[in-house]
């Protein structure tokens, strides 16, 4: 009891801290006596806007591909996910054929991202996303262990140059992130073959710590079209029990079209593609589609889609799952 | 006593190296909640525990913006280990781990625009006091100094703010400090199984006062 209740009192305080500093910038200017920027005007006309823009084009954010904007902006994404037509090969357990059937997985996943402009060359950000399996199909959920996948990451973003069309951005991040097993199948073949050590567990929690660096890009071609362009390098520990440190890349790009250049509709629509090695399992590709509302000031809002062809050790075999998501951007500045 | 001798005259070399070239001195001290990651045996759960650290500061200014922060510190680190009973909902706290280290972190400081909040992130090199295990239950304690490596390098992100106070400044920080080291040290004998990747974790609160020797431009 003595431990729990110090342990809550020091969790509260430090919520509470970050939280306060969190709502600091807005009161500190008013405390201090410093002048506040005035966007009193900004706000009324329509040219104002903080959304990221280079030239005369504007960017729609995406999740896809890290953009090299220096901002401070809150983002959050929630999304349903499937994995279709998986074939469940014949599982065998103690030399018997239990079963080999087709099933479907349905998972969801939640973003929640802050992004902190520190200077006009540096930014910080903290992430924290979550994917959960919701299941159900028996057959799926007994030889796909992974249940949960929690992870939570911080970085910062360093400006190298910013011309009137490109834009070209150095990030350092770490992550932390943690899976949560449920591995029946491998759980019942050790109890028959008589492993009771702790290796064999029904539950496992594999934590993976990554850290690495890449290099953002943005190019504004013209009113219409712009482009992103991402290239990470991350080396740490593969998302399996007790995995061997790697190097993992994570490579995107993705096409961004504002409609708003050409007609009345305030609409950004993107088209992207993502490579990486991430998944520890082999080379996943991402094929990505978002549709977005870009407020005339701070607000971006859409929809992405996105297929994901993630290849699947236990299965020898590459699993096609979609993605869709709602998005939301909130730009402060 | 050797070790901390030692020790002293280190802050002295590192604080007295920088005071005659420029710019802020100060003393530091706050709670670290502090847990451990990585492999956990089975019907083990790691929980976080609050511990403490303390120390003195010597910051450099790079520009009128950036500095460059020493935070040599003493600070423990630790877990409450719990086990899940059968009988029980929740896991029950057994064992309390506690790490002593000498810190040496090395931070990068941007101040925002106002001068006030600023953000700090870099590494920081831990060298081994002492390890003790303690049971919850049976208050007995055991050293297990060799049960963990010397030496814990660890990545920290924080954020903080700082006020004036006459010609001291005050300044409170919170941090995220994430260990990138194994500190598991696998002694001969042990069985395989025992052999765990464990990592440090953190979410550190300080508060502290500074000097600027620039200050009274």
């Amino acid at each position: 009891m003595k431990f729990s209740t110090k342990r809550n009192l020091c969790n509260k305080l430090i919520y509470v801290f970050t939280f306060i500093l969190l709502i600091l910038p807005a009161n500190v200017y008013e405390t201090y006596g410093q002048e506040k920027p005035d966007r009193s005007d900004e706000s009324t006309s329509a040219d104002y806007s903080v959304i990221p823009s280079l030239g005369e084009h504007k960017f729609t954010p995406n999740s896809l591909v890290k953009d090299p904007f220096i901002k401070t902006y809150i983002r959050n994404s929630i999304g349903v996910g499937q994995a279709l037509n998986l074939d469940v090969p014949v599982v065998i357990i103690d030399g018997q054929e239990v079963f080999g059937l087709r099933g479907d997985l349905v998972f969801a996943s939640f973003d929640f991202e802050y992004h902190h402009a520190v200077k006009d060359w540096l930014a910080v950000w903290g992430k924290f996303n979550v994917l959960a399996r919701l299941g159900n199909d028996t057959q799926a959920l007994l030889t796909q262990g992974i249940t949960a996948v929690t992870g939570f990451e911080f970085g910062w973003l360093f400006k190298l140059m910013e011309k009137e069309q490109t834009a070209l951005s150095l990030s350092l991040s770490l992550e932390n992130g943690s899976a949560t097993i449920i591995n029946l199948l491998d759980y019942i073949n050790g109890i028959i073959e008589g492993d009771r050590s702790p290796n064999n567990s029904l539950v496992n929690k594999v934590q993976s710590l990554r850290g690495g660096s890449g290099l953002r890009f943005a190019w504004a071609a013209n009113k219409l079209f712009g482009l992103y362009a991402m290239g990470e390098l991350l080396y740490g520990q593969s998302a399996e029990v007790r995995g061997e440190s790697e190097f993992f890349y994570n490579l995107g790009v993705v096409f961004d079209f504002d409609l708003s250049s050409f007609s009345e509709l305030p609409l950004g629509i993107l088209l992207g593609y993502n490579q990486s090695n991430l998944q520890s399992s082999g080379i996943s590709n991402t094929f990505f589609f978002r549709i977005g509302y870009n407020s005339p000031g701070d607000l971006s809002i859409g929809i992405e889609s996105s297929i994901n062809k993630v290849p699947v050790k236990s299965l020898d075999k590459t699993l096609n799952a979609g993605l869709t998501k709602i998005m939301l951007r909130y730009y402060f500045e | 006593m050797k070790v901390k001798s030692k020790l002293l005259m280190f802050l002295l070399v590192c604080l007295t190296a920088t005071v005659n070239a420029q710019y802020t001195v100060g003393v530091f001290g706050g709670i670290n909640n502090s847990n451990l990651t990585g492999d956990a045996p089975t019907n083990v759960v790691y929980k976080s525990t609050p511990e403490y650290g303390t120390g003195l500061l010597a910051e450099y200014n790079i520009t009128g913006d950036v500095r460059i922060s020493f935070q040599p510190m003493f600070q423990r680190k630790g877990t409450i280990i719990a086990y899940s009973v059968f009988s029980e909902r929740e896991p029950i706290d057994s064992i309390d781990i506690n790490i002593s280290y000498f810190s040496i972190p090395v931070l990068l400081k941007v101040y925002g625009g106002n001068n006030i909040m600023y953000v700090s992130g870099g590494f920081d090199l831990g060298i081994k006091f002492d390890a003790s295990f303690r049971d919850i239950n049976s208050s007995t304690e055991l050293n297990v100094e060799d049960s963990f490596k010397d030496f814990d390098i660890a990545a920290i992100i924080g954020v903080g703010a700082q006020f004036r106070v006459g010609l001291l400044y005050v300044f409170i920080e919170g941090r995220y400090s994430q260990g990138l080291s194994n500190i598991r040290n696998q002694k001969e004998g042990e069985p395989e199984d025992l052999n765990l990747s464990l990592r440090t974790l953190g979410m550190q609160l300080f508060a502290g006062i500074t000097y600027s020797f620039d200050s009274v431009q």
